[in-house]
This record gives structure tokens, sequence and C-alpha cells, in this order.
């Protein structure tokens, strides 16, 4: 299948006749609501609450459409003016407005109890235009996404890598505006049916990231949260808590290294690291 | 733009610190329900078998309320209201926002909302009606510290930056 982000601007590609022929498609329809539904699933919101749910990239109101049928309010943002008057069409329950991802959310602090996106943030990683800075873009959203999250609210994220440096960019640039979390893969095993979803907690340290459903339809326990990350988790560790090169700490945690390699290395004794004596 | 986006909006315009409440202006307004009734009678009068159901939005719900309200700055919501000159029926807010000054944080906290319980059922219907169904379709919002004006176009308003504003 061809990809619209390398054909040309959401603005522009999703024109008059694109966003009709998206909306009015039987198998975009049932697609987008399956992805939503899935989505709202691993959101985790509280039962028998009426939430406030931000749905970035919501085009002409699907996704939406199937938040409000799970009684949630919603509202939403998205780059391409076609789309929203299609949704507006349409009539859809969630209130509107013409913004780029890559320039931010515009909404207060704590407000949101959810985020949702749909086939939306595979686009921050393209330069569009003469002056985007993709890497720039992505954390200004990730950061005003963070900020407008009650704590402790969760934001997923459908979206379409086109390869795997775009899930990594992604999730890197998640990771510093302070989110933790993964991406969940579903049907993995499956070209038309794989689906990621990044699934961000804002303000929780230690979120478990619900696993990714199989090919047989149960979730797969083991292997949970495919591509899991933890803030903090790769931090250089400063130079004046390594140990001293050639001390016995220092040996140690080269054995140990080396062992984790699986390569054969010498029994630790106590006279690991000791200096020869001299003759 | 109905005026709940309005009480959740702030502005995004790079080095603006506090970009809330947006400044709110409309040369037209309408009333979702309203529209929504004429609808359904335009459809009544065509077809008489139709039911109104399908149409209608939802009714006033104090659970709703109650969830939306904490999310809500009251004294925002009053001012715009004011502005829109559709202030009647609702109940005067604890702290008062004036566009000429500057905001400070507790003025637009949502813990200065007065208290749902303390309402009568007739004001929060009204509040739910304001906040719900009044709708912006020609107007601007401007940014209270930059004064970068945000055009709403048919009931959309367009928060697009410009190349240096990011």
């Amino acid at each position: 299948m061809s990809r619209p982000e390398f054909i040309a601007p959401p603005e522009v590609f999703y024109n008059n006749v694109e966003a009709r022929k998206y909306t009015f498609n039987s198998r975009m329809l049932n697609i987008q609501t399956e992805m939503t539904e899935r989505a709202l699933e691993l959101l985790n919101l509280p039962e028998d609450q009426v939430s406030l749910i931000l749905d970035v990239g919501c085009g002409s109101g699907l996704s939406g459409e199937t938040v409000a049928d799970a009684g949630h309010i919603w509202v939403g943002f998205d780059i391409s003016k076609d789309m929203l008057e299609v949704a507006q069409d349409r009539d859809t329950d969630g209130d509107l407005a013409l913004a780029d991802a890559g320039q931010g959310a515009f909404y207060r602090p704590g407000v949101f109890d959810g985020v949702i996106s749909i086939s939306a943030i595979q686009w921050l990683c393209n330069a569009d235009k003469k002056h985007h800075r993709p890497e720039r873009r992505m954390q200004r959203f990730f950061t005003t996404l963070y900020t407008s999250l009650k704590r402790g609210a969760r934001a997923v994220l459908q979206f379409y890598p086109s390869d795997a440096t775009q899930v990594e960019r992604l999730t890197a640039a998640a990771m510093k505006a302070g989110f933790t979390g993964g991406v969940v893969v579903d049907y993995p095993n499956s070209s038309k049916r794989k689906k990621f979803y990044m699934c961000l907690f804002a303000g929780t340290a230690d979120a478990q990231v619900p696993a990714g459903l199989r090919d047989d339809g149960t979730p797969q326990t083991v292997d949970a949260g495919d591509i899991t990350f933890r803030r903090g988790a790769h931090r250089r560790i400063r130079s004046s808590d390594r140990p001293t090169k050639g001390s016995r700490e220092w040996i140690m945690a080269k054995k140990e290294l080396y062992r984790r390699r699986g390569v054969e290395v010498v029994n630790d004794s106590k006279y690991s690291g000791r200096r020869r004596r001299r003759l | 733009m109905r005026l709940l986006a309005h009480n959740l909006m702030c502005s995004h315009v790079r080095g603006v610190k506090n970009g809330y409440p947006l400044g709110l202006a409309a040369t037209e307004v309408r009333f979702l329900d309203e529209v929504a009734e004429k609808a359904i009678a335009e459809q009544m009068a065509e077809d008489s078998d139709a039911s109104d159901g399908e149409y209608g939005l939802p009714e006033y719900n104090d659970d709703v309320m109650a969830n939306i309200w904490p999310k809500v700055v009251y004294s925002v919501l009053h001012q715009a209201a004011s502005a829109l000159g559709h202030a009647e029926g609702l109940p005067p807010p604890k702290v008062a926002v004036s566009p000429s000054m500057g905001v400070d944080a507790a003025t637009v906290a949502s813990s200065s909302n007065p208290d749902l319980a303390s309402l009568t059922e007739q004001e929060r219907k009204t509040i739910y009606r304001i906040l719900f169904y009044l709708d912006v379709v020609e107007g601007s919002l401007t940014c209270p510290e930059s004064g970068r004006v945000f055009p709403i176009v048919k009931s959309i308003p367009n928060m697009l930056l410009d190349e240096d504003e990011v």
C-alpha cells in the first residue's frame, strides 16, 4: 500500500476529495472504529465516569464518534481543513480546531483524562516544509501533550511507522518529554492487521505496559509491552560514579559484563584484581 | 467553537507564559440545541413518521455536569458568555476576570468555581447549555499576552502558527 506521508503534506493530501473518500469508505470506517476501540481499551479510563478526551488528528471525526459512543466528551484538532469540514457536515459531537500537532497542543495544564490519536503522529517524522525540524516538532508535541494531561492519565497514539527508526525517534521524544510507557504491537505476524499503539503514561513511574494482541486473539503475557522504555533507564553514569580503571570493582564489572555476553571468564577469588607479589 | 473548548484552550505562541484565557469576540453565534430543534421540525414536516430521538442533542445530565465541572473555570466561562451577550441566567462568579488586567493563577483556577450543589437546577441547566450549545460561528480568539489573533471561521478556530511563532 502506498503511504500518504510520502505523497504530500497532510493538509495537502487530505483535500476535499480525499477527505470524503476516507470518511465514506466502509473499509476505512471499520478499521478506524476497531483501532479507536482498541485505543480506548488501552486508555483504561475509570468506568461509569464521563471523561474528557483529546483526539490528536481527529480528521473527519470517525474516531471521535467511537469516543462519543463510549459516553465521553472529546475535543480534537487536525491540520486538514477539508477533513474538518467533512467532520462538521457529519455533525460530530466534539469540538474541532485547525492546528498542527508539531506546533504543540494548546490546552490548559492537566485538563484531559486521556489522549487518543489514530494514524496521525507518523506525519511528525516528516519535514514537509522548509523550516520543519522533525525532532523539534516531535518534542514540542510531546511536551505540550504531557502538560495538558492529568497526572496519571494515559495517551494512546496509534501510528503507522514506515520503519523501525521512526518508532525509535518517536519513543525517544516521548521519553524526553517525561512520559513512561512503551509501544504495544497488535498482531505482529500479520502484515495487514499489525498495528502499533504508543501507550504513554503521564506522571506514573512504573506502570505496566499492556500486552499486544496475537493472531489467535489472545493477548500474550510474556513479551508484554513489546518495546518498553522507562524514564532514565539509560541515563549515563556520571564519570565520578564510575569505578577507576584498573581497580578491583572495575575488573569485577568487566568480568560480569563478559560473563553476560557468554565469554568464558576465570572464576572470582580473593586474589582477583590484586597485584602480584613482588619477587 | 463551543464555550467548553474556549474554556480549555490557551495560547501557544512562542514565548507566551500565560496565554489564558483567550479573549473571545464574535460576529455570529448560535445555539446548537435550537439548530437541532429546527432540523427536527423540518424533518417532521417532511416525514411525519420520523422520530425526534435520532436528531436530538443529549439532554442535561447531572453526571456529565459533575464530571466536567472541575475542568471548567467558571469565572472565564462567565466572562466569555458576557462577551457574547448571553450571560443572563448565569450565577455570578466568585472572582471576576477583567480582560484588561493581568490574570493570576487563583482567578483562573477551577477551585474558585461555585459549588455545584449550591446552584439551583435551573442555574446548572443554564451553565450546561452555555458550555455545550453556545457555538461561535464567526469571530476571533486573542492571545492575552502577545495579542495574536486566531480567527474562527465556520465554527473552527484556526490555531496554526507562523514559522516564527513556534
